[in-house]
């Protein structure tokens, strides 16, 4: 499954993709470069660190799956964020398998502490 | 779409740039001097979107918190534009400006033989590692701004030049972030969203390139709007300018900036893929394109050609010269078993040579995909045009 690949990535990877999506509708005045572009992708992230909050922590699913650290559970755990990105709406351009997966790096623990409750 | 607020557009260019996080190695008058630029190239925006009854669609230009060496322009949720600078352009013009200046009628015009047609691969490790802040972006902020200052620290070069170099970043930001107003006042990103839902006969990378170069083409023409009228009203004020100098500057940093542009991919067809094109097109088509926006008389157009060839064949000279100085080892050793390299993607040729004649082909197939673009952008339709 092509968005399994997302968990191979390493997180500047991941973030080279979400920088490059977000500069999808904006012109520049040369090509950015890939620091650049990881960089915003970490600003993006931070910005919206209360968005993905929202569309993650609630998920019963993701609760379910993100105590399991086994490669296998990792797969599902990533398929039931990128479900719950989806059932939020989206994030405009950026590619919703990198950023679960991404989110994944961040730790879904950090992200929702209210599942440890 | 998922639009960003000005706020977080500009968060995620960096944030601002202010007198307080600026860094270290941009005085406080430099400082000043930028944003006293950007606040002056905002009026002129102001008065051409107003001349093409457009004034509806203008929003801030800002200097942002970034040592990128690109400019960007976004779309805003109302429909208005924010126009990003990152602090890296003006303090890259800046030290390479002071850099170049050094070798000022002390040229050696010894010249560096590579051709563009040679394909090299890993061209990014001949960059000796002190002046890697100017050729390559590699770092990010704080190491960045660290690395610049220190090489900025190790310039010595003559006093008198600091007005030259002020001019220099002066007219690089006029240049730049034209480039992006550009964008702007053509009408790009209507144009950019009905390509996504329309079939306009034109793809979507074609097109993109195509918006590039007019948007490299508007630059062209504003800068030198921009400085006419600059000079004619320091005339009036009584100061002591002259076109003759703002355009041999001008010329001169238009160079500088495309040295810098893509250092890293010298291979004339590196750039099938990409947007832009080859620096080496692209500040061709600054010549040519600054040319027809002369409205003047005979002898203005020759004074351009004489002053615009000269600030072009110095800047060249004086890249030359830096790289040279690099070979020696003066700004660090390169990693063993790395060949020494040009520093930059200007590798002319001899006239009407090889390289001479694929700069003009690719110039002539840009402007000829231009006209193309111009014809679905109701600027150049409707004949609004400044
Ligand atoms: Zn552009």
């Amino acid at each position: 499954m092509e968005n399994l690949d997302a968990l191979n990535k390493s997180v500047d990877e991941l973030d080279l993709e979400i920088g490059r999506a977000l500069s999808f509708d904006e012109f520049g005045s040369s090509e950015a470069s890939d620091i650049e572009l990881i960089e915003r992708a970490r600003r993006w992230f931070e910005i919206n660190l209360d968005k993905l909050h929202g569309a993650v922590c609630e998920s019963e699913a993701i609760r379910e799956h993100f105590s399991g650290i086994e490669a296998q559970k990792r797969n599902e755990l990533l398929a039931a964020i990128i479900d719950a990105l989806l059932k939020f709406g989206g994030f405009g351009t950026v590619p919703i398998a990198s950023l679960a997966a991404r989110v994944i790096h961040y730790g879904v623990e950090r992200l929702c502490p209210n599942f440890q409750k | 779409m998922n639009q960003l607020s000005l706020e977080e557009a500009l968060r995620l260019a960096g944030g601002a740039i202010t007198a307080n996080n600026k860094p270290n190695l941009i005085s406080a008058n430099q400082y000043l001097d930028m944003v006293s630029t950007l606040d002056s190239l905002g009026a002129h925006f102001t008065e051409i979107l107003e001349s093409a009854d457009l004034a509806h669609i203008g929003g801030p230009l800002v200097l942002t918190n970034s040592p990128s060496f690109s400019c960007s322009a976004k779309v805003l949720p109302d429909g208005s534009f924010a126009l990003f600078v990152p602090m890296g352009v003006p303090a890259r013009l800046r030290v390479l400006a002071r850099l170049l200046l050094r070798f000022w009628g002390k040229e050696s015009r010894i010249r560096v033989v590579r051709s563009v047609f040679d394909n090299i691969p890993n061209e990014k490790d001949s960059v000796p590692p002190q002046l890697r802040p100017i050729f390559l972006e590699e770092l990010t902020s704080d190491p960045y701004w660290n690395e610049l200052n220190k090489l900025d620290e190790s310039i010595e070069i003559d006093g008198t030049f600091e007005t030259d170099v002020r001019e220099l970043v002066h007219l690089g930001l006029v240049f730049m972030a034209s480039h992006e107003f550009s964008h702007v006042l053509h009408g790009h990103f209507d144009l950019m969203s009905r390509a996504r839902t329309e079939d306009l006969g034109i793809d979507q990378s074609a097109l993109r390139k195509g918006m590039e170069v007019d948007a490299d083409a508007g630059a062209s023409a504003i800068a030198m709007r921009v400085l006419m009228k600059d000079v004619e009203s320091a005339a009036k004020s009584h100061l002591d300018v002259s076109i003759a100098t703002g355009w041999l500057r001008l010329a001169y940093v238009v160079t500088l900036i495309f040295a810098v542009t893509d250092s890293h991919r010298k291979f004339a067809y590196g750039y099938q893929q990409s947007y832009y094109n080859h620096p080496m097109v692209r500040c061709e088509l600054f010549f040519s394109s600054a040319t027809k926006s002369i409205s003047g008389s005979k002898e203005a157009k020759q004074l351009w050609q004489k002053k615009s060839t000269e600030g072009w064949m110095k800047c060249v000279f004086a890249l030359n010269d830096l790289t040279r100085e690099a070979w020696s080892g003066k700004y660090g050793n390169l990693p063993d078993g790395v060949p020494h390299a040009p520093l930059h993607a200007l590798l002319y040729g001899a006239g009407f040579g090889k390289t001479d004649l694929w700069t003009l082909e690719e110039m002539q197939k840009s402007l000829s995909l231009v006209n193309k673009i111009r014809a679905f952008l109701p600027i150049f339709t409707s004949r609004k045009m400044m």
